[in-house]
């Protein structure tokens, strides 16, 4: 247990940048041998973390990873409905940086991850510091749209087709000419079917207390001066604010 | 003997000063871990009020949850965000600038209203320091993993019932909070936020900042902003407080618009450093029906309590136990009221437990 322990905090040191060359080859070797290490490193979605520990070559690693998922693809081509010259795009535009690959990356990349990879979604990144460094990596299964607002991805959607990174930039121009109608993120928020949330069950527990709307007004303004980490929750308290118990007293400002 | 003995002492005096090495440090690895919790938190607060993301998070309190949406953005200094409510109701709260909108789709009304940032209530947020580890025990920060990133977890326990408990999974890069939970003194969650979709953008497009839903044929409330400073809540009034829970302080003032009362009212925000607490005065039409003994409601972590008090509708805001809540308006006192010609600042008190409050700030005095 504890080997596996040490296993993981070497790995996730690995990808952040903090663990010694010579060890990096180590592990890396180690990576190429054990499938289950090279399991885990799939299912942590560690990709990420490797891309975002290599700031001077961030591009580096994501050829290489999209090599080897472009020749997944291709063995499984027929049956699947990934479109490889699709996702491919986002890669040739940043191989144009330098590669410097650092030597650890070389067995990693060579093995054959990619399958476990192909589950991760993988986003366009930049280093944060160089916003003109970005590395470009692929949504598998999704359309990747080169997009330019993004920055960095800290969380992938759980569905590829609700990503912002897909959808923001698209909607954007999408539905610039009209103001209002439909909203320009209806494809990100219209589509609450999608996304894997956890449900509300109002029978487990008792219910909140309904805020009364004539207190909306009040949480606001005291939201402004709240804490910035517990800002979200006392604004979105006021959004679950009730039918007002008295009448209105907004209507007066009509 | 005397050789041996003096040797003994010596050993003796050599073995309290090794303890006491080792109490220092142990302690002072205690000390700097507490300065790295609230470096980090600090971190957090900025990231969040400073840079430009979109997410989806689940927000969970009092045994219910709701997913919502938020974008936000500052843009030339000015902060634009936009929260929507992904479940059942579809709620929208959007600020832009200076006007703040609610979108409530499911009773078909938009509530939009001015809400000009008083000088003396732009965010100044609650500051951390050596005070706050006085109050909280910061545990040493855990690095963890959390949705696959890199985290930093800082949980900070209050010391007394007075206050909540904070715990925050911080991405290692960004600073971005991706699980924030407040929990009371008995350990008990109140609230959690937790982000199942986060992106750091450069920019957004004021596009985002629209609802998400035609508007068009909903009833249209705009909450005018008193027209004038005419102020029915006599002017200069200045409010003492008489003593407040431990460690907290007054750290603004200023006044604010609120529905039902035709001119603004004095808002006080009281902090400890983490939790704060508004505190609005001479409220014309209190949220809910006043009682003598005070009415109160708890959402998750927000209490908010309303009280008649010493011929004053007193409503209270904030994320702090109810009995914080009460014990700080009880302490409301309108002082001797100024002499009209007196200026409205009064001499500040040295002692932060008893500030005498303008009911206003003092630039704007009306002749």
């Amino acid at each position: 247990m504890s080997e596996q322990d040490e296993r993981a905090s070497q790995l996730s040191a690995m990808f952040d940048g903090e663990l010694p060359d010579a060890e990096c080859e180590l592990v890396a070797r180690r990576l190429s041998r054990d499938p289950e290490l090279r399991r885990s490193w799939a299912n942590y979605g560690l990709i990420g973390a490797a891309l975002r520990s290599e700031p001077l070559a961030p591009s580096a690693l994501a050829p290489r990873v999209h090599a080897a998922l472009a020749a997944e693809a291709a063995a499984v081509a027929a049956n699947s409905p990934v479109s490889g010259s699709e996702s491919m795009q986002p890669a040739t535009q940043v191989t144009e940086r330098p590669l410097h690959l650092p030597r650890w990356a070389v067995p990693v990349s060579g093995v054959g991850v990619a399958a476990g990879l192909a589950a991760v979604a993988v986003f366009w990144w930049a280093v944060p510091g160089d916003p003109n460094v970005s590395t470009a990596t692929v949504v598998p299964s999704a359309q990747s749209v080169a997009a330019p607002l993004i920055e960095e991805v800290v969380i992938a959607p759980a569905t590829p087709a609700l990503a912002m990174v897909a959808s923001a930039p698209a909607a954007a121009s999408a539905v610039a000419p009209a103001p209002v109608v439909g909203g320009p993120d209806a494809a990100t928020s219209g589509e609450p079917v999608s996304y894997v949330t956890p449900r509300p069950n109002p029978r487990s527990s008792p219910p909140a207390v309904p805020l009364p709307a004539q207190l909306a007004s009040f949480v606001e303004a005291h939201s402004a001066v709240s804490a910035p980490m517990i800002r979200h929750s006392v604004i979105s308290a006021t959004m679950a604010v009730s039918e007002p118990e008295a009448p209105p007293v907004e209507a007066e400002g009509r | 003997m005397p050789r041996e003995m003096r040797f003994a002492l010596q050993s003796r005096a050599r073995g309290s000063w090794r303890a006491l090495g080792l109490v220092l440090l142990a302690w002072a690895p205690l000390a700097a871990s507490a300065d790295e919790g609230l470096e980090w938190i600090e971190r957090m607060n900025q990231a969040l009020v400073s840079r430009n993301y979109s997410g989806t998070f689940l927000h969970e309190r009092g045994g219910q949850s709701e997913s919502l949406q938020v974008h936000h953005r500052v843009r030339a200094g000015e902060i634009s965000e936009r929260l929507a409510s992904l479940d059942g109701s579809g709620r929208e709260f959007i600020r832009r600038g200076e006007d703040v909108l609610y979108v409530l789709p499911d009773q078909q009304r938009l509530i939009s209203e001015r809400r000009p940032r008083n000088t003396s209530l732009l965010p100044r947020f609650p500051q951390l320091d050596q005070r706050s580890a006085e109050l909280y025990v910061v545990s040493p920060v855990t690095r963890t993993r959390l949705t696959a990133r890199d985290v930093r977890l800082v949980s900070i326990t209050p010391r007394d019932p007075f206050r909540y408990g904070y715990r925050a999974w911080i991405d290692s890069r960004t600073y971005l909070p991706l699980k924030t939970e407040l929990f009371d003194n008995e350990g008990r969650v109140l609230e959690r936020v937790t982000f199942t979709s986060l992106s750091l953008l450069r920019d957004l497009p004021d596009e985002l900042f629209n609802p998400a839903v035609d508007t068009r044929g909903f009833q249209q409330v705009r909450l005018e902003p008193p027209r004038q400073r005419i102020q029915r809540v006599t002017a200069q009034q200045v409010w003492n407080v008489q003593s407040l829970p431990r460690g907290f302080r007054l750290t603004q003032r200023g006044e604010q618009s609120v529905p039902g009362s035709e001119s603004r009212v004095p808002h006080l925000v009281f902090s400890d450093g983490l939790a704060s607490v508004s505190v609005f005065i001479g409220v014309d039409q209190p949220p809910f029906s006043p009682g003598e003994a005070g009415r109160e409601r708890r959402m998750g972590a927000s209490t908010a309590y309303s009280a008649f008090i010493n011929g004053q509708h007193v409503v209270v805001v904030g994320e702090v136990p109810v009995r914080t809540a009460r014990l700080i308006a009880s302490q409301i006192r309108a002082a001797q009221p100024a002499e009209p010609a007196k200026p409205a600042e009064p001499a500040k008190p040295a002692e932060p437990a008893k500030p005498a409050v303008p009911a206003q700030p003092a630039s704007p005095v009306e002749p």
